[in-house]
């Protein structure tokens, strides 16, 4: 058997050094294994092939066929060639040196060679191979072709079609990696043009990763643009704080200013990638709008005060309350967006400063438990990212992760390139339905409905027992001397699912959810048949009332699928994990974030301690969050910016400094610590916030006693057994991967493993009902975050604000039909409470009787109208005659 | 105007079973919705797109790379002048300046042409016809008719049939009827923007 098959392993001499690989490997890469460099500009190894440049050209000789002459060697792409026994390849070879003088010569007849004023120059890769390769002389004498410069595809990027080369890098990424082709070359030969979708901006959240893969900047920065050379900036290796992916990040600054962010290739989180919001919205750490200096209220205004009084009245502000209703009548929020060396100065603040229950990090939050799978003895977020890529089917549940975790999408789209069939169970379509094998449209609110029914199904039809099982079985069954060759059971045996199901059927549950049950059925029938099933789980369904009964579903379904990792669920902020593992999360008999505010707003919280957090802006019911904040006797900000919240309630305001001035550690959704370096010195009198939280304890009579940062990173390394296994050695700079629950603090395959509740069915808790039954007037209103709302950390770019959508609702074409409004008019929308003016988009996204509207853009923000006791309430839509928009929104406040 | 379900099934049923990968029927189709058509617009790039799994873009991408699909509307008279050497040295530059100004239409060297208003003519330079001999050579419809000199454009515009060389028409592989233009009034019709 072995002797016919074929070696998995080919041998090739290149240069004259003899190198082994892999079958299949392309010339170019088993080259660079022996450290030798083939010039290129359109091969790039994280895009399909073209080639089109034939700059990697080499003389390649072939072994002759038995008692033949030997051929003379061909010039080959070394790009599109895949290695072969005994090939012989010559990279400097006169030939393939002679024909890249030609390539170069041919590329520069219509290039500008307008270097001195090319943002590229200096890290061009034309510019680098034409001075390794060129000819010294153009001999072109003729004009050279004249097309658009400075021509904007987008507020962001902007193209020179006089500099490009044609190498389809760009297109090829857009199409290939987003999979949103909404660039193409037209015409052909030298007028080709790169254009846009009908010469339309283009709107992915992907586009700033053109500029660095274009090798001869045609594709330039909006942003960078004439601001600085390359030589004459700082790096800093940092991480994007934007959202719980964690890409790494290189912050280039000059003159102590953000002038533009690169991504810092990891291959286990973003590998070469960022989104724009992590790219384009980077330069708020230089912020004018930044707080510049501590505020206390004095006869209710906020007024400039210095840290020794702002902290001192802190303190005496504190310790009354403290005193007179002791510490459970403080509420402490924040820290999902902090490092976490200020979530741990700020957990030990709370709880040996302070003395209260009260702390957490996750706005809005309805109940205790931080991680809902923590009772079933599972992490919330259970494996790496780099697993989404060789899933045989991902579920995604109550996220649009595009918006929410833009750069973990890329990853999920490669798994679904890779053959992974896509379940999507949300109340309205998003950008990944449109790779999505089964979209599961359920009402708002039904998600537990949704689950319940999968579950029935696969009561109904088990799933086989197969290599999935086998590999996520208990190491005990597998210890035994030598497991028994019995036939496996053709099904998995669901008897205890049954039993945790009780009398659910699937008929029962798509009539609760709204999904067909032989929707149900066929999604149900994917996942079990699916090696690697894996699902993730919205951040905003993990702090619901129901999260408890989502999560015990979610691990039945798990386990149903024999590979109880398979559940995670995104973290509700970009260090939200990190928090929670600093311990800012409730304590015995603790309120969680919403019912802090709730409680505050009920007169029982008398003080509240808000860390980076604009409760006004972010809480949902607004109306509650002021009512909290005129309350509350005491309120303490760390802030940013001059937000609504420091505006209207804060007793003292400290100005924080950013994520780009500060060192420490983040913690991304898979569990995976990182570094962050400072890029920017502080020039305001800003400070950490960790610093913020050492004086005032000192000045409260228990410092915790805090100089610099890697001292508490130090203290929180030993503290928090998760991190445990880092508690004396550096943190590697690709990171690492911490478990609380399951053992192995590294990057495991995410499969199995003993767990004292292997295998057992829980059962399922029923959740409050969330959503008004169908059939009442109105449209139910189903809000979410969008990538970029939350603009006050791109205010200072117009750029980027240019991208950030008009605050908008969306229905769907029946109900606009029936109100008689049409697409782009400015409708507003009303509950009890009052109503929010918004521009109507008119598609089939939402269905029938449901809107939706972001909840993180536009003044003011829509939790304005809602109540904190109706999580999804019903609305009304009536159209705004354009022009009064003044006077709707004093309406709007009553 | 969306593609008619015979077009589609051409596609489907004659075109994608040919290759071995459904892109390289693009072309075909795209010939085929511009027969109906008379252009191929936004939309038809997104009905073919779908038809083939290929994104609009890149549809639209293709077309432009050949001269023969129109992704503009063109007149129901699509006139062209071969302007390659054997036809440039017999005056082709002026017979096309002649045509113009007699529609209308404004005229540079080497860059003939456009669409009359009233959408009947579009007037464009074409690459060697392959009917040298008849040089000054002019395509109308893909219908050959030559020699056309610049003094005869005035009869040419009265009396094209006899003008006409006697070629064939290019075949549309698998679809019966007149190719691009020739057919009566593409409905749709709208001036050139």
């Amino acid at each position: 058997m072995a002797a016919t098959a074929p070696p998995t392993t080919v041998t090739l001499t290149i240069d004259g050094q003899e190198v082994t690989v892999p079958r299949g490997t392309l010339v170019i890469e088993a080259a660079r294994q022996i450290g030798i460099e083939i010039p290129v500009f359109c091969y790039h190894p994280k895009l399909s092939l073209v080639g089109a440049c034939r700059m990697c050209s080499c003389e390649i000789q072939m072994p002759p066929p038995p008692g033949q002459q030997p051929r003379p060697p061909g010039i080959l792409t070394a790009c599109t060639t895949q290695v072969a026994p005994g090939m012989v390849v010559n990279t400097l070879g006169p030939q393939s040196t002679k024909h890249r003088e030609a390539v170069i010569e041919f590329l520069l007849i219509n290039h500008p060679l307008d270097c001195p004023v090319c943002d590229a120059g200096g890290e061009c890769p034309l510019q680098d191979n034409s001075h390794a390769w060129g000819p010294k002389e153009s001999r072109f004498e003729e004009h050279k072709r004249l097309a658009r410069k400075g021509a904007p595809l987008s507020p962001l990027v902007v193209l020179d079609q006089e500099r490009c080369i044609v190498c389809y890098r760009c297109t090829r990424f857009m199409a290939e990696v987003p999979g949103q082709a909404e660039l193409d070359f037209f015409s052909r030969g030298f007028s080709s043009q790169l254009r846009t979708i009908d010469d339309q901006p283009m709107k992915s959240h992907f586009q700033g990763n053109i500029i660095d893969l274009c090798p001869c900047g045609a594709l330039t920065s909006e942003t960078y643009r004439f601001k600085a050379r390359p030589h004459d900036l700082d790096h800093a290796d940092s991480v994007c704080a934007q959202c719980p992916v964690g890409c790494n990040m290189i912050i280039d600054s000059r003159s102590n200013e953000v002038v533009r962010v690169r991504p810092r290739q990891n291959e286990a989180v973003n590998e070469i990638w960022l989104c724009d919001k992590g790219r384009f919205g980077q330069y708020y750490f230089s912020s004018k709008e930044r707080i510049a200096q501590p505020h206390v209220r004095q006869d209710d205004q906020l007024r400039p005060a210095s840290w020794s009084e702002a902290i001192g009245s802190a303190a005496v502000a504190l310790q009354g309350v403290k005193g007179r209703y002791g510490g459970q009548a403080i509420g402490v929020i924040g820290g999902r967006n902090l490092t976490n060396e200020d979530c741990y100065a700020l957990a030990r603040f709370a709880s040996e400063v302070l003395e209260t229950p009260n702390v957490d990090h996750r706005t809005g939050a309805r109940h205790t438990a931080a991680n809902p799978l923590a009772e079933h003895g599972l992490d919330a977020f259970n494996s790496p990212f780099v697993d989404a890529e060789g899933a045989g089917a991902i579920m995604l549940l109550g996220t649009d992760v595009y918006e929410e975790m833009p750069v973990f999408w890329l990853r999920i789209r490669k798994g679904v390139k890779n053959g992974a069939k896509l379940i999507i169970a949300n109340p309205r379509a998003t950008e990944a339905d449109r790779v999505a094998f089964h979209r599961l449209r359920h009402r708002p609110g039904a998600e537990l409905a949704v689950l319940r029914g999968l579950l029935a199904a696969l009561v109904e039809s088990p799933p086989l027992e197969g290599p999935a099982a086998v590999e996520a079985s208990p190491p005990a069954a597998l210890e035994g001397t030598q497991p028994a060759q019995a036939p496996p059971p053709p099904t998995r045996d669901l008897s205890g699912l049954r039993d945790a199901l009780g009398d659910a059927s699937v008929e029962g549950a798509a009539e609760a959810c709204g999904v067909t049950a032989e929707t149900l059925r066929a999604a149900a029938a994917t996942l079990a048949g699916a090696r690697n099933p894996l699902i993730y789980v919205g951040a905003r369904l993990a702090i619901r009332a129901d999260a408890p009964g989502l999560a015990a579903a979610l691990v039945n379904l798990a386990t149903a699928l024999g590979q109880r990792r398979a559940v995670s669920f995104f973290p509700e902020g970009a260090n939200a994990r990190g928090a929670a593992l600093a311990g800012l999360v409730p304590g015995e008999g603790g309120l969680p974030a919403g019912e802090i505010i709730a409680q505050a707003a009920a007169g029982k919280i008398k003080a509240l301690y808000l860390v980076g957090e604009n409760v006004l802006a972010t809480h949902p019911d607004a109306e509650q969050a002021r009512q909290a904040l005129a309350n509350a006797e005491v309120v303490v900000v760390h802030e940013l910016f001059p937000t609504e919240t420091a505006a209207l309630g804060a007793t003292v305001v400290f100005p924080a400094t950013s994520l780009g001035e500060k060192d420490g550690t983040l913690t991304n959704a898979e569990g995976r610590i990182q570094t962050v370096h400072y890029a920017l010195r502080t020039e305001s009198s800003a400070r950490p916030d960790w610093r913020i939280l050492s004086d005032l304890s000192g000045e409260m009579g228990a410092s915790l006693g805090y100089a610099a940062a890697v001292e508490i990173t130090r203290d929180l390394l030993a503290d928090v057994p998760a991190y445990a296994p880092l508690a004396d050695g550096a943190i590697p700079a690709e990171g690492v991967i911490v478990r609380q629950h399951g053992g192995e603090a590294s990057d495991g395959t995410g499969t199995g493993g003993p767990n004292a509740s292997w295998g057992a069915y829980v059962p399922i808790p029923e959740g409050p009902a969330l959503a008004p039954p169908p059939g009442q007037e109105g449209l139910t209103l189903v809000t979410y975050g969008e990538l970029l709302g939350d603009e006050s950390t791109l205010q200072d770019v117009p750029e980027v604000l240019e991208m950030v959508p008009e605050p908008y609702v969306e229905v769907n074409r029946q109900d606009a039909a029936r109100l008689g409004l049409t697409e782009g008019r400015l409708v507003r929308l009303r509950t009890a409470r009052g109503g929010v003016e918004r521009r109507l988009r008119v598609n089939g996204r939402c269905p029938v009787g449901v809107c939706y509207t972001p909840d993180n853009l536009g003044r003011p923000r829509v939790n304005m109208i809602l109540d904190w006791a109706q999580p999804f309430p019903t609305v009304t839509l009536e159209p705004v005659r354009e022009g009064v928009a003044a006077e709707a929104l004093a309406e709007a406040g009553d | 105007m969306p593609l008619s379900q015979a077009v589609k099934d051409l596609v489907v049923n004659e075109y994608i079973p040919r290759y071995p990968t459904k892109r390289a029927a693009l072309v075909m189709a795209l010939w085929a919705a511009q027969n109906e058509q008379g252009w191929l617009s936004s939309e038809t790039f997104e009905e073919i797109g779908e038809l083939l799994d290929l994104d609009a873009t890149d549809v639209n991408a293709v077309a432009s790379f050949y001269t023969m699909f129109h992704r503009r509307p063109i007149g129901r008279q699509l006139i062209e002048v071969c302007d390659n050497p054997p036809c440039l040295v017999n005056n082709a530059h002026e017979t096309m300046q002649r045509l113009c100004d007699r529609l209308g239409l404004e005229s540079a060297a080497g860059h003939g042409g456009g669409t009359t208003a009233d959408g009947e003519y579009t007037v464009r330079f074409a690459e060697c016809l392959a009917a040298c001999d008849m040089a000054p050579a002019v395509q109308v419809n893909y219908r050959y008719y030559g020699p056309v000199r610049p003094d005869d454009v005035e009869r040419f515009l009265a009396n094209m049939e006899s003008f006409s060389i006697e070629t064939p028409i290019p075949p549309v592989p698998g679809q019966s009827g007149p190719p691009a233009g020739a057919a009566a009034t593409p409905a749709g019709m709208v001036k050139e923007g």
